[in-house]
């Protein structure tokens, strides 16, 4: 453990901004866009902003959500989240025009290696919502990109072109095999990872644990570098709580905690939880 | 010209809002969002003489009005602390306390030797009464007889400020406290998380690892304002109310009960200037209130 107070959580700012615009992706997925002058210009991929969702006890703690997609010029960001209970509930709710209370940017972000033929990025589910600020990043450099994004159905699907606007080349997957390769993502990866490992690629992904316990393999098996995000249970997103704790695969005797050392990790430092 | 000045034995505080250990870190992850100065003080994350990992994940559960924790008092141990997170504490105007947890009676004097060898801190925060150890911790703080022998113990080992943060999973916290009053503590800080329980009804599994944990947040204010008015009337040392404050309401509860300081525990997660805002809410309140000093607020509970 890093005894040190993370240098990017140090640099973050308790603001409140102005809910802009919501979108219901699906009918319990909603895009957020949110104006703030203070937040974005220090926004970085894979960075995540701690909502207070109600002037509240009961939801009681902020909610971490990644950064889906910054406008430095016209000073907003974006968030994606699914409803999944009482806090995502309130923060849907919120009327257009209305302030949201904000803390961010935290943790530390993705990090985009100097050579790289090209960028794979894996998202199982919501998992996608770091990559399109990722993306963006990536694209600045002329980085090309491919993205691997499972779902259990084709309801979300409808962002990918946010994806492909930014010439990102994307393969899906369904559980159901509504839409796209009838399985997981990572089998779908699977089936073309042979190809991919003949060049410098780097593997950039976020989905839940099980998905990311199999990726790891994959990318140690193939011997590609994969930067993991992981998402916990956490109190307060700024390195004081001491509640994100994950297993640190470089030394046994110690945690590595979401907030200060993550939440992207290079896959060989952590072991995803179940 | 208000006077918002405490006093816990010989150390006065220049204001009666101190923050809860556990939820401050050791005040430099603070450092970003308000000038710490403002504050009557702080008190560090428990400090054990070596290093703990702590418990493993999940640690933390949000519950209605509250959240339980179990991160089993991880720290660098006492020998990271002086050469990494006392130094920025040193640097500090404001008061600064060090809290002090172990396995054995004699760790907490360990911790204590090794702190006042390298100076800077204005006093100390014996824990007895963390409930998410295995060893030592709520085991001591339930027991008067340990309580007293570990007050005097820490007592023999500083002439600085010496405050016994107690448990409310006791049948009698009133004997605790009269049992490190007597061993000379100078205040006592009250209250620790309550032992709590949540159960995830999909998957039949406890919400934390541990399966038990320590509850705090807004949740808990009325118990621990009960256990302050229970201590209050049992001994002359001076408490610190803890327990679920958010606003400056509950500051006033806890000093109106008696308290002569208050710690903002939970909601530093949640707002992390509230501390900031708090000394400036209690300011404006004396202002309006023609209130001159603290002692026209403590204890003037009417019954």
């Amino acid at each position: 453990m890093k005894n040190t107070v993370s240098p990017s959580n140090l640099s973050s700012k308790l603001t409140r901004g102005i809910l802009l615009e919501k979108k219901f992706i699906t009918r319990s997925i909603i895009k957020m866009r949110i104006a703030n002058e203070e937040i974005v210009d220090l926004i970085q991929p894979g960075q995540f902003i701690n909502i207070r969702v109600a002037d509240s006890f009961s939801p009681l703690l902020r909610r971490p959500f990644s950064v889906f997609r910054v406008n430095k010029g016209e000073n907003w960001f974006e968030i994606l989240f699914q409803i999944i209970g009482k806090g995502t509930q309130l923060l849907a709710d919120t009327q257009i025009g209305a302030e949201v209370d904000l803390l961010g940017p935290l943790g530390n972000g993705f990090v985009i290696p100097k050579k790289l033929d090209f960028a794979v990025l894996v998202a199982g589910g919501l998992g996608i919502a770091p990559l399109l600020v990722l993306t963006q990043e990536l694209k600045k450099t002329n980085i090309p990109t491919i993205l691997f994004w499972g779902n259990r159905t084709k309801d979300a699907f409808t962002i990918v072109s946010d994806f492909e606007k930014l010439g990102v080349k994307v393969f899906l997957a369904t559980d159901d095999g509504s839409f796209g390769f009838n399985g997981t993502v990572t089998e779908l990866l699977n089936t073309t990872v042979e190809n991919i490992k003949k060049s410098t690629v780097e593997i950039f992904t976020c989905g839940p644990n099980p998905m990311l316990k199999t990726l790891k393999k994959i990318s140690i098996n193939n011997n590609i570098p994969c930067q993991i995000s992981l998402e916990t249970q956490m109190a307060c997103g700024f390195g004081v709580c001491m509640g994100c704790n994950v297993t640190s695969k470089m030394d046994s005797e110690q945690y590595k905690y979401v907030c200060q050392h993550g939440p992207v990790f290079d896959s060989w430092e952590i072991e995803p939880g179940d | 010209m208000i006077d918002l000045s405490v006093k816990i034995g010989g150390l006065k505080f220049a204001n009666p809002i101190l923050t809860a250990s556990g939820t401050f870190g050791s005040g430099e992850e603070f450092s970003h969002f308000f000038d710490l100065n403002h504050l009557g003080g702080i008190v560090s994350k428990a400090v054990t003489p070596e290093p703990r990992i702590g418990n493993p994940s999940p640690r933390i559960a949000e519950t209605p009005c509250g959240m339980l924790n179990s991160i089993g008092l991880t720290n660098a141990g006492v020998k990271q602390f002086v050469k990494e997170k006392l130094p920025f504490l040193q640097s500090l105007e404001t008061k600064v306390i060090v809290n002090v947890a172990g396995k054995t009676i004699d760790d907490f004097s360990t911790v204590i030797k090794n702190i006042e060898d390298a100076g800077g801190v204005d006093g100390y925060e014996i824990n007895i009464s963390c409930p998410n150890v295995k060893e030592g911790g709520m085991a001591f703080g339930v027991d008067p007889i340990i309580t007293g022998k570990i007050t005097g113990q820490t007592r023999n080992a500083t002439d600085k400020c010496l405050i016994v943060k107690l448990s409310p999973n006791v049948t009698s916290i009133s004997d605790i406290a009269i049992a490190a009053e007597n061993e000379g503590a100078d205040g006592l800080s009250v209250i620790n998380t309550l032992v709590g329980m949540a159960v995830d009804v999909n998957t039949k599994r406890p919400k934390l690892a541990t399966v038990k944990g320590g509850l705090s947040g807004p949740a808990i204010k009325p118990v621990a304002i009960a256990k302050v008015f229970e201590v209050v009337n049992a001994v002359k040392i001076p408490v610190i109310g803890v327990g679920g404050i958010m606003e400056l309401n509950d500051v006033l509860e806890f000093l109106i009960t008696g308290a002569t300081a208050i710690q903002v525990g939970t909601a530093n997660f949640v707002s992390p200037q509230i501390s900031e805002q708090l000394v400036f809410d209690l300011k404006n309140y004396c202002q309006k209130n023609s209130i001159q000093t603290m002692a026209d607020i403590i204890g003037s509970l009417k019954i």
